[in-house]
């Protein structure tokens, strides 16, 4: 990671709630998974305080070799994992990433994580802007 | 007066013979015709009757044949699910270690402790050595189950469940589908309760000291 980096993902980790543009990242966190597993999940409320739509339409991370948005649904008596190519947060409103529906699913970690790390997403919206969010890494 | 009283002591004797007959018998009969009474569950199904579960040959998390024997003597948690899932698995599986943990500070006997098993549905990528390392996360009483492919289907119809592994996977990263539910069975080995998602640890302790009852 570039040492110039750390000062603003450091500001970030002390003002969770902040954002670009008006859409804030709320209560974010990432479950300690269990070792050896390959797929994380990321959980957390993306608030939009502007006063038009705002999509999500992927999500970067160094620290994983890919990161998808994933719903979580019933269907026909299974859990499925349904891969979700966006996610639009309506103007003024929120959308909850939690267990049981939306998260996102981290995959191939370069390196076991556990409670306590922290892991950095880029979160990549349609109108080109980014949101950078540090995730703490918790028990469940 | 004499023959008069042995008359009455005799009658007396065989009254109360007769009473407590009639008596014993009414009980019986109670006992015998009283309705089982279900124990009153939350968010679960009670499977009246019991419903043995059976299969030839699955695998244990440290390589050794698991049987329908392995059930019996204690309480056996069950979910089926698989390794490389990111949010149902772990969420039901934390949950049930929680339960581990509550019912472990309760003053039970260790034969009243349940186990816990993981059935893994993705033998192709949940190796037993894979499995030990996973389950360990949850909690010692967790163990970790697979097998071949036409035994775990055998396995999850019986308790009333599916699931769905993609017949031509890529490599890697591929998701499986699977029932949610945690499935209960008894130390006979069959099974009593399906709980229904979402998981609280508090009402799973709660019906399973209701079970105990």
């Amino acid at each position: 990671m570039k040492i110039q980096r750390l000062p603003v993902y450091l500001l970030l980790l002390f003002i969770p709630s902040i954002g670009l543009a008006d859409l804030l990242v709320k209560q974010p966190w990432v479950a300690a998974p269990p070792p050896g597993s390959q797929v994380l999940a990321a959980y957390m409320v993306l608030e939009n305080k502007d006063d038009h739509d705002r999509t999500l339409v992927s999500v970067d991370s160094g620290q994983f070799k890919e990161v998808q948005i994933h719903s979580s649904t019933m269907k026909d008596g299974m859990m499925l994992m349904e891969h979700l190519s966006f996610i639009t947060i309506p103007a003024d409103d929120a959308v909850e990433l939690s267990s049981g529906g939306l998260h996102m699913m981290l995959m191939n970690p370069q390196r076991y994580f556990k409670a306590g790390d922290t892991i950095e997403l880029d979160l990549n919206f349609k109108d080109g802007s980014v949101v950078k969010v540090l995730v703490p890494v918790k028990p469940r | 007066m004499s023959g008069g009283n042995r008359k009455v002591a005799i009658f007396r004797y065989v009254l109360v013979v007769v009473l407590s007959g009639a008596m014993g018998f009414g009980a019986y009969l109670w006992q015998t015709n009283r309705e089982p009474v279900a124990p009153e569950l939350e968010q679960a199904f009670f499977i009246e009757p019991a419903r043995p579960i059976v299969w030839n040959q699955l695998v244990a998390h440290d390589g050794s044949a698991y049987t329908p024997q392995n059930l019996k003597g204690k309480w056996s948690y069950l979910y089926m699910g698989y390794r490389s899932c990111p949010d149902a698995c772990p969420v039901a599986l934390g949950v049930l270690s929680k339960v581990s943990k509550r019912l472990a500070e309760l003053n039970l006997s260790e034969d009243q402790q349940p186990q816990y098993l993981f059935l893994s549905v993705d033998p192709a990528r949940d190796t037993p050595e894979l499995l030990a390392e996973y389950v360990a996360f949850f909690g010692k009483r967790f163990i970790g189950v697979t097998g071949k492919d036409i035994e775990l289907k055998a396995v999850a119809a019986q308790l009333g469940g599916i699931f769905y592994v993609p017949e031509d996977p890529k490599p890697e990263n591929y998701e499986v589908g699977h029932s949610d539910s945690i499935y209960l069975m008894n130390p006979e080995g069959q099974l009593r309760v399906i709980s229904r998602p979402p998981h609280d640890k508090e009402t799973i302790v709660r019906n399973h000291l209701e079970l105990l009852d």
